[in-house]
């Protein structure tokens, strides 16, 4: 370890400390040590400024009004509807019938509901009662009564 | 012709100053049909199929009718006709039936079958060429037409196909996704003989409202601005002309009679990448990508010419196949950022590519020329204009998407039916005009191929009152060429 040298805290330059001996010590060529500065600096920061004329703008009346969670409105589900769709394996046997008849046109790309609509849109008088069925929320949600046969995969 | 000459020539007098004649230009009432082409959600999950069983179902209809029509009735106009084909034991008392499916057609029995041609090409570009081809063979030029002498014409519908021949379907051109009934006998070898062949049929189309005074339609297509485009005269005269600048005082009171005009595509050619020297060829991307800039100055110019003839007529910009615009059919309109001094005027008015509106209660359809284009190469014949007027009787715009032409694949829907007889039909970017008048079952409709403004320096002028069109050149100085 080379001889530390101090410099003086008179000289206000800010001079990097360096090592006399000229030895080739990296760490203490790069070294920079902390110059006490006088506490002047400590002043400036203790001023007090009096606050004058500070506008104190009126709060804003709020009024805090508590939105109502959103729910889906519950249509009542009509009693057909509601018996289909407990003989899940009637229901889905009827469903894949109405994938397969060819006359509503490709049963591929769209759902069952889409592909439903399509065929009221074309005027080709699919059955009403899985237009019904189809709408249900329970239906929406299931996907093996939502999507046509061979979904995903095609 | 002299008054004119001397009015230009003369100095203005003080009464002409006092008094300032105006000329008010004419203007009709507009009704754009264009949300029909307009593409709202945007998947594609789906496959073309359902865009066909769409417009078979929807043609169907008005085909089954036309066809009940013509031959159902039972009349034996046919007799003869059968009597000639003596490979057939044909039963010809009873009224000629319809098959619903494709399928059921029996043999040595004359009916009549609807369903969705198509055509089957061998030269036709085939991805499973493609595919099976070695790798260091190069892939064949494209051919400006795709027919050969293998050709065959099949029909399909929901259960399957039926091959089609017979002489008679040569006077009829047919290109793949056209929905027509045809009458014929099934032979022993299986291929449907046919006899006769019937389209669409049509409400009755209505009356157009008559007028007293003319007015007219100008139809402007392939203007192809360029990087040279600035130094084009005809550009220039074209914009005073349909601004109504252009002439004397007897030439700009037929001028103030141009109430619309309607830009059918290719208003700017193909935007070239800048070259640019400095970088050595685009500037890098954070990714190292490369960004290639266009040089916009066709476009910047393209906008100056569309705002000064804004200013005083009412414009319809449609996208063509050079435009900036997407690329698939239904072109949707072109942004209006990328024209904003001529989209700040509201007589801006920007379409979609196969655009319906109607002025005056006169309809109008017409596309950017995609359509015909296509059709050209699949059929033997040259003449654009019978292609066209059969667009008008196929009720369809363009039966060739989505088999060769760039389509979205709707689910439940095919835009390109046309539902209602239109009184003009046009198609833009041809290599010359021509026009005639198509006499349907529900109507007549003028057609008018709108040439290229860039190859021949020619617009087309539509009357509203009469339905007359006639063409106007535009011709640079000879030396000038």
């Amino acid at each position: 370890m080379p001889p530390k040298s101090k410099k003086s805290t008179g000289n206000r330059g800010g001079r990097v400390a360096k090592p006399t001996n000229g030895a080739s010590n990296i760490k203490s060529h790069f070294v920079q040590r902390k110059i006490n500065r006088p506490a002047e600096s400590k002043d400036t920061k203790q001023k007090s400024v009096p606050a004058v004329d500070v506008i104190e703008s009126p709060s804003p009346e709020v009024e805090i009004v508590e939105l109502q969670p959103e729910r889906e409105v519950e249509i009542p589900v009509p009693e057909e509807v509601q018996s289909l769709l407990a003989q899940k394996e009637m229901l889905l046997h009827m469903l894949k019938d109405f994938d397969l008849n060819y006359q509503y046109g490709p049963c591929v790309g769209l759902s069952r509901l889409e592909r439903w609509q399509r065929a009221m849109k074309l005027d080709l008088e699919p059955p009403e009662i899985l237009g019904k069925v189809l709408t249900v929320a329970q239906v929406k949600s299931d996907s093996e009564l939502r999507e046509a046969l061979w979904w995903p995969t095609l | 012709m002299e008054t004119v000459d001397d009015s230009l020539l003369s100095t203005p007098t003080h009464r002409d100053s006092q008094n300032p004649k105006f000329l008010t230009r004419q203007s009709t009432t507009y009704n754009s049909y264009d949300e029909d082409f307009r593409v709202k959600e945007r998947t594609y999950t789906q496959q073309y199929a359902g865009l066909y069983f769409s417009r078979l179902v929807i043609l169907r209809k008005r085909v089954l009718n036309a066809a009940i029509a013509r031959w159902g009735t039972g009349e034996s106009r046919f007799l003869s006709r059968i009597q000639s084909f003596p490979e057939t034991n044909a039963r010809s008392e009873a009224p000629t039936p319809h098959v619903p499916r494709v399928l059921d057609v029996q043999t040595a029995e004359v009916c009549f079958v609807v369903g969705t041609v198509y055509v089957d090409m061998p030269l036709k570009p085939n991805i499973l060429d493609e595919v099976t081809a070695e790798h260091w063979i190069v892939a064949p030029p494209p051919r400006e037409k795709y027919t050969s002498e293998n050709d065959e014409v099949v029909l399909e519908d929901e259960s399957g196909r039926l091959k089609l021949t017979g002489k008679v379907l040569r006077n009829h051109i047919l290109v793949t996704g056209v929905i027509a009934a045809f009458l014929g006998v099934e032979s022993n070898s299986g291929e449907f003989e046919v006899i006769d062949v019937c389209y669409a049929s049509w409400d009755p189309q209505p009356p157009i409202p008559t007028t007293a005074d003319d007015k007219y339609v100008a139809f402007v297509s392939g203007l192809s601005v360029g990087e040279d485009s600035a130094f084009d005269l005809r550009l220039q005269l074209l914009v005073d002309f349909l601004a109504g600048e252009l002439g004397g005082s007897e030439d700009q009171s037929v001028n103030s009679k141009f109430a619309r005009v309607v830009f059918a595509g290719n208003s700017v050619a193909k935007l070239k990448p800048l070259e640019d020297d400095k970088k050595g060829g685009g500037s890098k991307n954070k990714y190292g990508t490369e960004s290639i800039s266009y040089n916009t100055e066709p476009l910047q110019l393209l906008d100056t010419l569309l705002a000064s003839t804004s200013s005083s007529v009412d414009i319809d910009v449609m996208p063509g196949d050079t435009d900036p615009a997407n690329c698939s059919l239904p072109q949707q309109p072109i942004h209006f950022a990328i024209l904003p001094n001529a989209s700040r005027h509201s007589s801006v008015n920007h379409c979609t590519n196969p655009h319906s509106f109607e002025a005056d209660g006169v309809r109008f359809l017409g596309t950017s020329g995609q359509t015909l284009d296509d059709i050209y190469r699949f059929v033997e014949t040259d003449d654009r204009l019978e292609m066209a007027q059969r667009t008008v009787k196929w009720a369809h715009l363009a039966p060739t998407a989505p088999d060769t032409l760039y389509c979205y694949p709707y689910k439940d829907t095919d835009p390109f039916v046309i539902k209602h007889l239109p009184h003009v039909y046009f198609v833009g970017n041809q290599p010359a005009f021509e026009t005639s008048m198509t006499k349907v079952s529900g109507g007549q409709t003028r057609v008018i191929l709108v040439p290229s403004f860039a190859t021949t320096g020619c617009i087309a002028l539509l009357n509203l009152r009469t339905l007359e069109c006639m063409p106007v050149y535009f011709k640079n100085l000879p030396n000038l060429d």
